[in-house]
């Protein structure tokens, strides 16, 4: 080993490397995330319209109590934030959850509408997905698939099937069946949270 | 082959006499991956010629002060950091791109056509070489890409940047969007090269 090699000297190379790599990110961390927030807003905002039926503008609430509090957009106080959807005379029409659970590559994360009354869910999004290009990936944008994510009714269960035949099975996508059921999953699992909020109290 | 390097002989060498993709047949997975369309193509190329220019630009200033042992750590360091830069500003200026390329753009750090170029050139010759030669490589890199992206969209989707180009009654052909088409391209495309290269060969 020759007396440039010493080891104090290759691990301050890696020290002042990963210093300044650090420090960098940093800047360029605060410099974009302004701007990546307020897409991942406009984002949300689009995916809430898109999710809930007949919706033109929402609000967002949280659930507080035994009952619906209104709260601002940016609201961070622990409660999960959920989307209420209003028609143009200000009427609920629906209300939309995001909600996340494991796909085959990573974290699926979407948004879907839900209607209380007719106790169906109204569209969804996928918000975030790393499935595989080309195959899993579809579930963000196959016709069929998210189709049939209108006018889904939730009882018992939603159910992922090859040829959908009632009006609680969804249209999996084929060479995505993984990725399929395991947005199926993810909405039945956050449904139970959901249910207990609609749900007539027992006398 | 002694001759002298200059700016312009680096920076055009990657372009086509020494194309990545096509006569080094290196980064393929991202020139498969992502080239559904000419966009998409397009822009992991420039993401690709940024961080290769920010790296090789760097490496060659640093380069007397890289001990040899930890060369490639302080390489693969500096990549990473330039990709997620460049994740980050694709995220804040262009965000559909940025979903669309999604995982391909942190997998930037292991395109072997960048860390090659560390190693082979930016860590041996002085910074403006260096510059030059990762430019004319992404150059090339982003060349190959738009050309198989631009011919998949083309069949595939029978548009080009989104405008179609054939009247309603054009079948698409799904398979050119989907991972075979990928390899079919790249083949066609190596087929082309080989034979215009052997054809120029036979003339001289």
């Amino acid at each position: 080993m020759s007396a440039a090699d010493h080891p104090w000297k290759l691990i301050g190379a890696l020290v002042v490397t990963a210093v300044g790599s650090g420090f960098l990110l940093a800047l360029v961390f605060n410099w974009t995330a302004p701007a990546i927030e307020a897409h991942r807003q406009e984002a949300m905002r689009r995916a809430v319209l898109n999710v809930v039926d007949q919706a033109e503008t929402f609000e967002a609430v949280v659930w507080v109590e035994g009952a619906w509090e209104v709260v601002p957009l940016d609201y961070n106080g622990g409660t999960r934030l959920c989307y209420r959807g209003l028609d143009s005379t200000q009427t609920v029409v629906g209300y939309a959850f995001a909600a996340q659970g494991p796909g085959f590559m990573d974290t699926i994360k979407l948004i879907y509408g839900f209607n209380p009354s007719s106790r169906t869910v109204t569209g969804m999004e996928v918000l975030d997905s790393r499935e595989t290009p080309g195959l899993g990936d579809k579930i963000a944008k196959d016709h069929a698939f998210l189709q049939s994510f209108k006018k889904l009714s939730i009882d018992p269960r939603i159910i992922a099937a090859a040829k959908p035949s009632s009006a609680n099975e969804v249209d999996a996508i084929s060479g995505a069946t993984i990725s399929s059921e395991a947005v199926v999953s993810i909405v039945n699992q956050d449904l139970q949270w959901v249910r207990d909020r609609f749900e007539e109290p027992h006398p | 082959m002694t001759q002298q390097k200059s700016f312009q002989t680096e920076l055009i060498k990657g372009l086509w006499r020494e194309n990545p993709v096509f006569v080094a047949v290196l980064g393929l997975c991202p020139a498969l991956a992502v080239t559904n369309s000419l966009a998409n193509g397009l822009a992991m190329g420039l993401a690709t010629l940024a961080v290769l220019v920010g790296s090789s630009c760097l490496v060659s200033g640093l380069r007397h002060f890289i001990p040899k042992p930890v060369r490639i750590s302080v390489f693969i360091l500096i990549i990473a950091t330039f990709v997620t830069a460049v994740d980050y500003v694709l995220a804040a200026t262009l965000p559909d791109i940025h979903k669309e390329l999604g995982a391909f753009i942190s997998l930037i750090v292991v395109n072997c056509l960048i860390l090659g170029r560390q190693e082979s050139f930016a860590s041996k010759n002085p910074m403006w070489l260096s510059i030059a030669d990762a430019a004319g490589m992404g150059g090339g890199f982003t060349l190959a890409l738009v050309m198989i992206g631009g011919v998949r969209e083309v069949l595939g989707s029978g548009s080009i940047l989104g405008f179609p180009l054939f009247s309603d009654d054009f079948v698409p052909w799904v398979v050119m969007v989907m991972p075979p088409g990928g390899f079919f391209t790249m083949g066609l495309l190596l087929l082309i090269m080989a034979f215009v290269t052997e054809n120029r060969r036979r003339k001289t």
